[in-house]
């Protein structure tokens, strides 16, 4: 395997050179990409997780280099399709909020308390750290910690958090 | 006022209260656990531990990854406590991480057949938690050790835990939240120094506000005692005369004393304000000077400026106008209530009760305000986004023709910003003149209430009715007068919430600096070597910036007297940390640096640096002359050697080419110069230093081959006998090298001249000076 992927880097795609490879989860919830007989660890990344998060991924070995491109997944047979959307699902976590409890000024921070679909979260984020808005009309927070949390657009929101967003929304 | 400061910093926020208060999970590892740990790996306690916060379908959870001496451990709730796993350390082969938007996956492997140990989920907010076992058990296995060497260092695991947990939050804050009023009384002990002034300006500020009291009685007075019974013929002229003249005597005498207090207030204040905010300037800016470079280079610089400059500032304003101005207003408020209810209590209750809410509202509608700025603030905020990516880049807007687009762009920021500070100022323009609605409101109710108990009083006096009752016309008038005095402190005290949060904000950000121990510390009594000889000995030093990940292992290195030696390397091996050990920017973990057979600790560290020379990659020129910059570690010297300095450093040719000569001013960081040209004079203040220890830091990257071979000659001038530990990715530069190391991920894995490490095909120093060698044939070919 390692051959071959020297081979992909040389030629950039390893799709280019593998025949049919298949992705598959390994035991641990590891991505891994096979060819013949061989695995290869890889991850998963979006190249537009928020803009077209279906499309354009990029699989990458443990060195972080792409030896594959999937421009779209449902070329894939379906057990590839399966591992690939479950190694998304982790890769591609993230906190989708309810509801916002509280959002307040704290000494240089910005203080939030929200119900997420995991449970209530709070988290911080530096004054100037605006929430982003997606092109669905979402808003995109990230805390200091680097966590990101997807508020819903603001009309599908209580009165109350859409009250508290009003500061940050168009 | 260092007793004060100390009491007020118990009050700040514990750890285990921040965690709480920040992320809402536990501060430590539960009890319970830690005992059931201990049992299940024979007594050993925990070294350090995380709490991974996903399950397996990324809900919340609250699972625990710990390590023994010996042991791996994992905890998962269960509904009668804790199911606790352990894995002999020695199993783990491999460990992995996989990090995605906000799950990452810690897995980790035993050897070949024995396949997955374990696996945890957890968000980016344990990552650095998780990061620590990650890091002790790859140097474990890379090196044997991890836990040992975090065990010496003598953290306990619940310090890593917090430590860790904690770091971003104290990275983003400047400070960590302390209890506001705290903050106020610590800023407040500033004043013990200027305790008679202080006095004497609340004393003049107080004064001030009672006398501003009188002269709406004296007006009631005037009324009441010298107009009616004039009027009823109680009085005769020359009496009314005399009482006027004594009441208008007291008036002016009021009115004189009232603007004398005023300006002993506000002489004393302002000054007082401004003597505190020059001590804490000095005492900020010596401070920084005495803290270690990792202060720094966790800050921003704007940020450190700001604390010296605006936020002394703001700390002025509130002492100088801010502590009087609500002490002032408070006490206004009270004798006017007190007033008011003393000359007329239904009346004056009238007046007084609606009081309360008016500043209620006052507070709504700062609320309201901080909302509408936030929007205003972040409209501007993209506004100034705009010119900040523009202006620099305006090579590429022209470049890509893009100048319309750009010009669009800021136009439809500068309307939304428009449209925002409309709503503002559409907000506050509707609120103040309702608020004076209000209070004009209780002066007609004053009016409807108070008028007919005039004319009863006035109906009672015309009848001769010994008590007539009501309310005589003088009250009234003052009452009206007194009501004029109520809207100014109601103003103020509206406006105080804010003007706290500012001045409590500024104060702990210029607090942090203050309190921020220096990590290098000067020894009282250190050994003031006069001249060294520039024996360089590194012994056995290991030393790592964050506590865990090591930068330097285990390195020993002895430089001669009048030795050059040369530091090779990839980005990350270790090279600048060497030489930012040897300048004592930081202080070792592990191990010794010895400078003529003395650890560099033990000696003094202001005559040590004295004998040590830097030349960087960046020269830093400040701002003024190049005959200031050279001389700016020798102010002493003479014209003549500024000359020979810039001489050897192949810098005086091109000063003389200026039409100021060595007079020329450089500009902030030398801007006007050219990047070889500010290098020659940061080379000429070296030699102008004459140090034996030399240290050259990539002295001759990022310029022409023509401006690096008049470095170099100027560098091989400087040189010459002394000790020199240089730098360099151009490998060229290091030809003047007796040796040269090659350094590694933190060890030095090479070490010979050059022609001994060419000699081995397989050394990293071959490959490097293959590949330069290929790069710059391309370059050619190119």
């Amino acid at each position: 395997m390692e051959t071959e992927v020297r081979i992909a880097e040389e030629t950039t795609r390893a799709e280019t050179v593998m025949e049919s490879p298949v992705l598959r989860l390994g035991v641990d919830g590891e991505l891994q990409l096979w060819c013949g007989r061989e695995a290869l660890a890889v991850t998963v990344r979006r190249c537009f997780p928020w803009s077209q998060p279906g499309e354009c991924l990029s699989i990458r070995n443990q060195e972080n280099e792409e030896v594959m491109f999937i421009a779209n997944s449902k070329t894939l047979d379906e057990k590839s399709q399966e591992a690939l959307q479950a190694a998304l699902r982790e890769s591609g976590f993230f906190f989708r909020v309810r509801q916002i409890l509280e959002a307040r000024e704290e000494f240089e921070l910005r203080h939030w308390v929200v119900e997420t679909d995991q449970g209530r979260r709070r988290f911080q984020t530096r004054l100037d750290e605006w929430p982003r808005e997606l092109p669905g009309g979402e808003l995109l927070v990230r805390d200091l910690y680097g966590d990101v949390y997807q508020m819903s657009r603001p009309s599908a929101l209580d009165a109350k958090s859409r009250e508290l967003l009003w500061a940050f929304v168009e | 006022m260092f007793v004060g400061r100390k009491k007020i910093l118990r009050e700040k926020l514990s750890e285990v209260e921040q965690i709480g208060h920040y992320t809402a999970q536990p501060a430590a590892l539960p009890a319970a656990l830690k005992i059931l740990v201990e049992e299940q790996t024979h007594g050993e306690p925990m070294v350090a531990y995380a709490m991974v916060d996903l399950d397996e379908r990324f809900r919340l959870t609250e699972r625990w990854l710990g390590l023994t001496k010996s042991w791996l451990v994992t905890a998962t709730p269960t509904e009668i406590g804790w199911k606790v796993q352990t894995i002999e350390r020695s199993r783990v082969s491999r460990v992995c991480e996989v990090s995605g938007l906000s799950c990452n996956r810690l897995y980790l492997e035993g050897e070949r057949g024995e396949g997955l140990l374990c696996t945890v989920r957890y968000t980016h907010r344990q990552s650095r938690l998780v990061g620590v076992i990650k890091t002790l058990l790859e140097l474990e296995l890379e090196a044997n050790e991890g836990i040992e060497a975090e065990v010496a260092r003598g953290k306990t695991a619940e310090e890593i835990y917090s430590e860790n947990l904690l770091s971003a939050i104290k990275e983003a804050q400047a400070s960590v939240a302390s209890h506001q009023l705290a903050v106020v009384w610590r800023l407040l002990s500033y004043l013990k120094p200027y305790k008679i002034q202080v006095t004497l300006g609340l004393l003049g500020a107080a004064l001030m506000t009672l006398v501003s009291l009188v002269p709406a009685y004296l007006t009631g007075l005037m009324l009441d005692q010298v107009i009616k019974p004039f009027g009823a013929g109680r009085l005769s002229l020359a009496e009314a005369k005399q009482m006027v003249g004594i009441l208008v005597v007291g008036l002016a005498a009021t009115l004189v004393l009232r603007e004398f207090f005023a300006w002993i207030r506000l002489r004393t204040m302002s000054v007082i304000g401004e003597y505190v905010a020059k001590d804490l300037r000095d005492e900020v800016y010596s401070h920084l000077h005495r803290l270690s470079l990792s202060f720094f280079s966790s800050r921003q610089t704007g940020s450190l400026i700001s604390r010296v400059g605006s936020d002394t500032d703001r700390i002025w304003d509130f002492i100088a106008f801010g502590v009087v101005e609500v002490s002032t207003s408070l006490l206004l408020l009270a004798g006017l209530a007190g007033v008011l209810i003393f000359l007329d209590w239904p009346l004056g209750l009238l007046v007084t009760i609606p009081v309360p809410l008016i500043l209620w509202s006052i507070l709504k509608h700062g609320e309201q305000m901080q909302n509408l700025f936030l929007r205003a603030w972040r409209k501007w905020s993209q506004l100034t986004a705009c010119l900040s990516d523009t202006i620099p880049g305006v090579r590429v807007v022209k470049a890509f023709n893009q100048e319309r687009a750009e010009v669009a762009k800021f136009v439809h920021r500068n309307d939304q910003v428009l449209g925002e500070f409309s709503r503002i100022h559409e907000t506050w323009t509707r609120f103040w003149p309702k608020l004076m609605l209000t209070i004009h409101g209780i002066q007609v109710a004053v009016w409807i209430f108070g008028v007919p108990r005039v004319l009863q009083h006035i109906e009672g006096v015309k009848l001769g009715v010994e008590n007539p009752g009501g309310l005589t016309p003088g009250v009234f008038v003052s009452f009206v007068l007194y009501m004029t005095m109520f809207v100014q402190p109601i103003e103020v005290i509206g406006q105080m919430a804010r003007m706290i949060n500012r001045a409590t904000s500024s104060a702990q950000r210029v607090f942090e600096v203050l309190d921020t121990e220096p990590q290098i510390l000067d020894r009282q009594s250190g050994t003031q070597h006069a001249e060294l000889v520039g024996r360089v000995e590194f012994r056995d030093v290991t030393f790592s910036y964050d506590g865990v990940r090591k930068v330097l292992k285990n390195v020993n290195l002895t430089v001669e007297p009048g030795e050059m030696v040369g530091l090779v390397g990839s980005s990350g091996s270790g090279k600048s940390t060497l030489i930012n050990l040897l300048a004592r920017f930081y202080d070792l973990d592990q191990g010794a640096i010895l400078v003529d057979g003395i650890d560099i600790r033990e000696l003094d560290m202001g005559c040590y640096r004295t004998q040590l020379g830097m030349v960087l990659q960046d020269p830093y020129l400040f701002h003024g002359s190049i005959l200031d910059n050279i001389r700016y570690a020798c102010p002493e010297a003479a014209p003549g050697e500024v000359i020979e300095a810039a001489r050897v450093a192949n810098a005086h040719d091109f000063i003389c080419q200026l039409t100021h000569g060595y007079d020329t001013i450089v500009g902030e960081r030398g801007h006007t110069l050219s990047g070889g040209e500010r290098q020659r004079i940061s080379i000429a203040r070296a030699v102008l230093r004459n140090p034996r220890v030399l240290i050259l830091d990539e002295a001759t990257s990022a310029v022409d081959s023509e401006t690096e071979r008049k470095i170099q000659q100027a560098l091989d001038r400087l040189i010459k006998g002394r000790t020199v530990i240089a730098i360099a990715h151009r490998l060229s530069t290091l030809a003047s090298a007796s040796r040269l190391l090659v350094l590694k991920d933190g060890r030095i894995v090479e070490r010979g001249s050059h022609a001994e490490l060419m000699g081995d095909p397989q050394g990293i120093y071959r490959r490097l000076v293959d590949l330069q060698q290929q790069l710059h044939l391309g370059c050619e070919i190119a």
